[in-house]
C-alpha cells in the first residue's frame, strides 16, 4: 500500500518531507533475525555468564544459590583491586597514542599520490599478525638480552631495560607493543576522513585557516563521532586483548605487574573452579569498562564536538 | 620557493618513517625466522643471521599439518567474512530505514553489546552449542557472523549507509525497487570501501582467532593455524627461530591479502568517488 502512494507522489516542488524508509515490513525481519541470533550466542551466554555471580557453582554439584557472597568474595580479594589498577593501566596508557596515532597517520596518508596505498598497507601489515603470534613475536621483539628493540637502543647508546621481566617495564612494554596494533583505527579513521568534503576544506583555506586550524576546527569536529567509537571500540578490545597478550607473553609476572582482571577472571573460574567469584568479578569488569566509556562521552559532550545533526549518535 | 619544496619533503620523510615503523616488527620476525637451529642467537642488531636458512620453516611441517590446518584456517575465514559482510551490511541497511528515535535506540544498544567481553562469552557459548550439537562443527566457528560477528561492523556500515543522501534512495524507490534491491543495488556500492575495511578486519579476525577452536573443536579435523601455532609456544617455548618461522606461517596470507589491496587502498583516497 505505501509503496503504490509513495509512487504517486513525485510531484516537482511539493517538498513533501518524503519518509527516509522504506516500506518497513521485510526490514523489520531481518531486524528481527538478528535480534533472536543475538539472544542465542550474546544475551544468553551473557545472562549465563553473569547470573552465575548470585549462586555458588565449581561445575562438580549443582549451582547453590549464594546471594551476593561471590561479589563479596570477589571485590575484597586483594589481587581484585590489584587487577583493577593493572587493567586500568594497561587500557589508559596506550589509549590516547592509539587514538592520536591513528587519526594523524591517517591525515599523514589522507591524499592519494604515488606509493600512498603502499604505505597505508604498511601502517596495518602488524594488524594482520594474530593476536597469538603477535604475543610470541612481542617475547621476541622486547627480550633484554637478544630482542631487536634492545638492540636498537644499544646501538644509539642506550641501556634498554629488561621490559617484561621488570615489574616497572612490563606495562610500558606492552603498551608499546600494542601501538603497532593500532591499523584498525588508522582504517576506520581513513574512512571517516573521506566523509570531509574536499570544498570544506578548501572554503577554510581560502578564508586563510591553516593546516592546524583546518585540523582543529574541521577535521576534529567532523571525525569526533568516528573518534569516539574507536576509543569505545579500543577501550574494550584493550580489556580482551590484553588477556590473549598477556596470558601467552607475560602470563600476568612479573610480580603481578601485568596481572589483569580477565587473568582474574579466568584464574577464578578454570583454576580454582570459583565460577560464582569469577562472574562476579566479570560484573566488575563490564561495569568498568562502561564507567570508562561513559566518562569519554562525558567529555566529548563538554566539548560539544560531533553532536551536531551531521553526528553519529543521531 | 623553497617552502613550496619543504613541504612535501617533509610530509613524505614523515610517511616514510611511519611506513618503516610499522614493517619493523615484520623484518624482525622474518630474519629471525632465517636463523639457523642451534647457532647462537646474534648479539647485536643484524638484519640478517649469517648464514639464512629455512631450516626452521621445514622444522613447522614436522610439528603439526601445516599445510592442512592453513587450509582450514583459509575457508573457514573466508566463509566467516562472507557471512558477516551479508549480515553486518543488512542489519545496518535495516536499522538505517528506521525512524529516529528507533535508529538511536539500536546505536545505543549495539554499544552496549559492543562493551561485553567476548571471552567471558565463550564458556556459555559452549554449553549453547553442545545443546545445538554444534560442537567440534565448523559452524562453531562462524556463528558469530550469523549477527554480524561484532556489533562495531554493524556500526560502520550504519555510518557508512548514513552518509548516503536520502535523495538516492528516494529515487531508487520511486523506480520501484524493494529494500532489498536498495541494500543490494543503492547502499552496498555506495559502502563499498566500508565493505573492504570490514572485509580485511574480519578475515584477519577470524584467522587468527584462538578461543573458538581450542574450545569449540575437540577433533583436529577443522583445527587452524592459530591452534597450530600455540601448539608451537608449548612445545618449543625458547626456540625463537621455530617460533618466529610459526609466525611468519600465520601472518604471511593475511599479510599477502592486504599487500594485495594495497593499490585499491591508493585509488579510493579521495572524497567519496565511490558515491558518484
Amino acid at each position: 500500500m505505501t509503496r503504490v502512494r509513495a509512487k504517486a507522489w513525485p510531484v516537482e516542488g511539493l517538498k513533501v518531507s518524503l519518509p527516509r524508509k522504506h516500506a518497513r515490513g521485510r526490514l523489520n525481519w531481518v531486524l528481527r533475525g538478528y535480534l533472536a541470533g543475538a539472544a542465542l550466542l550474546v544475551l544468553l551466554p551473557a545472562l549465563m555468564s553473569f547470573g552465575l555471580a548470585f549462586f555458588q557453582y565449581d561445575t562438580l554439584g549443582p549451582p547453590r544459590w549464594a546471594g551476593l557472597t561471590s561479589f563479596y568474595l570477589a571485590y575484597s580479594d586483594e589481587l581484585f583491586l590489584l587487577a583493577v589498577q593493572n587493567s586500568l593501566a594497561l587500557v589508559l596508557l596506550p589509549l590516547p597514542a592509539r587514538v592520536l596515532g591513528a587519526l594523524l597517520l591517517a591525515r599523514l596518508l589522507q591524499k592519494p599520490g604515488r606509493g600512498v596505498g603502499w604505505l597505508r598497507a604498511a601502517v596495518f601489515l602488524p594488524g594482520t599478525i594474530p593476536p597469538a603470534a603477535f604475543a610470541l613475536a612481542g617475547l621476541w621483539i622486547f627480550n633484554p638480552l637478544f630482542g631487536p628493540v634492545n638492540h636498537l637502543l644499544g646501538a644509539v647508546g642506550l641501556v634498554g631495560p629488561a621490559w617484561f621481566a621488570e615489574p616497572a617495564w612490563a606495562k610500558p612494554g606492552l603498551a608499546l607493543l600494542s601501538l603497532w596494533y593500532l591499523g584498525e583505527g588508522f582504517l576506520v579513521c581513513l574512512a571517516a576522513l573521506q566523509d570531509i568534503p574536499a570544498d570544506v576544506n578548501d572554503a577554510a583555506r581560502v578564508d586563510g585557516a591553516g593546516a592546524l586550524a583546518t585540523f582543529g576546527r574541521i577535521t576534529l569536529p567532523v571525525l569526533a563521532p568516528t573518534l569516539i567509537v574507536l576509543a569505545f571500540r579500543d577501550l574494550v578490545l584493550t580489556f580482551q586483548n590484553s588477556f590473549v597478550l598477556v596470558s601467552l607473553a607475560t602470563g600476568g609476572r612479573p610480580y603481578y605487574s601485568t596481572y589483569v582482571l580477565p587473568l582474574f577472571v579466568y584464574e577464578q573460574g578454570f583454576d580454582l573452579l570459583a565460577l560464582g567469584t569469577a562472574s562476579a568479578a566479570l560484573w566488575g569488569l563490564y561495569a568498568l569498562a562502561g564507567l570508562l566509556a561513559l566518562g569519554l562521552l562525558g567529555v566529548v559532550r563538554l566539548w560539544q564536538i560531533g553532536l551536531t545533526d551531521e553526528s553519529f549518535f543521531v | 620557493m623553497r617552502a613550496s619544496l619543504f613541504k612535501p619533503a617533509l610530509t613524505w620523510s614523515l610517511r616514510l618513517a611511519a611506513g618503516l615503523f610499522f614493517c619493523l616488527p615484520l623484518v624482525w620476525i622474518g630474519a629471525a625466522s632465517l636463523h639457523p637451529p642451534g647457532v647462537p642467537l646474534p648479539a647485536r642488531l643484524g638484519a640478517l643471521p649469517a648464514l639464512p636458512s629455512l631450516e626452521n620453516y621445514s622444522r613447522l611441517w614436522e610439528i603439526f599439518p601445516l599445510g592442512r590446518y592453513a587450509f582450514n584456517s583459509l575457508w573457514i575465514s573466508l566463509l566467516g567474512t562472507g557471512l558477516t559482510l551479508i549480515s553486518a551490511s543488512g542489519v545496518a541497511f535495516a536499522v538505517s530505514q528506521q525512524p529516529q528515535k528507533v535508529q538511536r535506540a539500536w546505536v545505543i544498544g549495539l554499544l552496549l553489546l559492543l562493551l561485553l567481553p567476548e571471552f567471558a562469552l565463550a564458556p556459555a557459548r559452549f554449553l549453547i552449542y553442545r545443546g545445538l550439537g554444534w560442537l567440534d562443527t565448523p559452524l562453531a566457528l562462524v556463528a558469530p557472523a550469523l549477527i554480524g560477528t561484532s556489533p562495531f561492523f554493524i556500526l560502520i556500515y550504519y555510518r557508512a549507509f548514513r552518509r548516503i543522501p536520502a535523495e538516492i534512495f528516494d529515487s531508487a524507490r520511486l523506480d520501484g525497487a524493494g529494500p532489498g534491491q536498495s541494500w543490494a543495488r543503492v547502499a552496498l556500492p555506495a559502502a563499498f570501501p566500508s565493505s573492504v575495511g570490514v572485509g580485511l578486519l574480519c578475515f584477519v579476525l577470524y584467522w587468527g582467532d584462538t578461543t573458538s577452536p581450542l574450545l569449540y573443536l575437540s577433533s583436529p579435523r577443522y583445527m587452524t593455524l592459530a591452534v597450530g601455532l600455540q601448539s608451537l609456544q608449548v612445545l618449543a617455548r625458547s626456540d625463537w627461530g621455530l617460533l618466529m618461522a610459526g609466525v611468519m606461517a600465520a601472518l604471511l596470507l593475511p599479510a599477502g591479502l592486504l599487500l594485495g589491496l594495497a593499490p585499491y587502498f591508493n585509488r579510493h583516497g579521495g572524497r567519496g568517488e565511490s558515491l558518484g
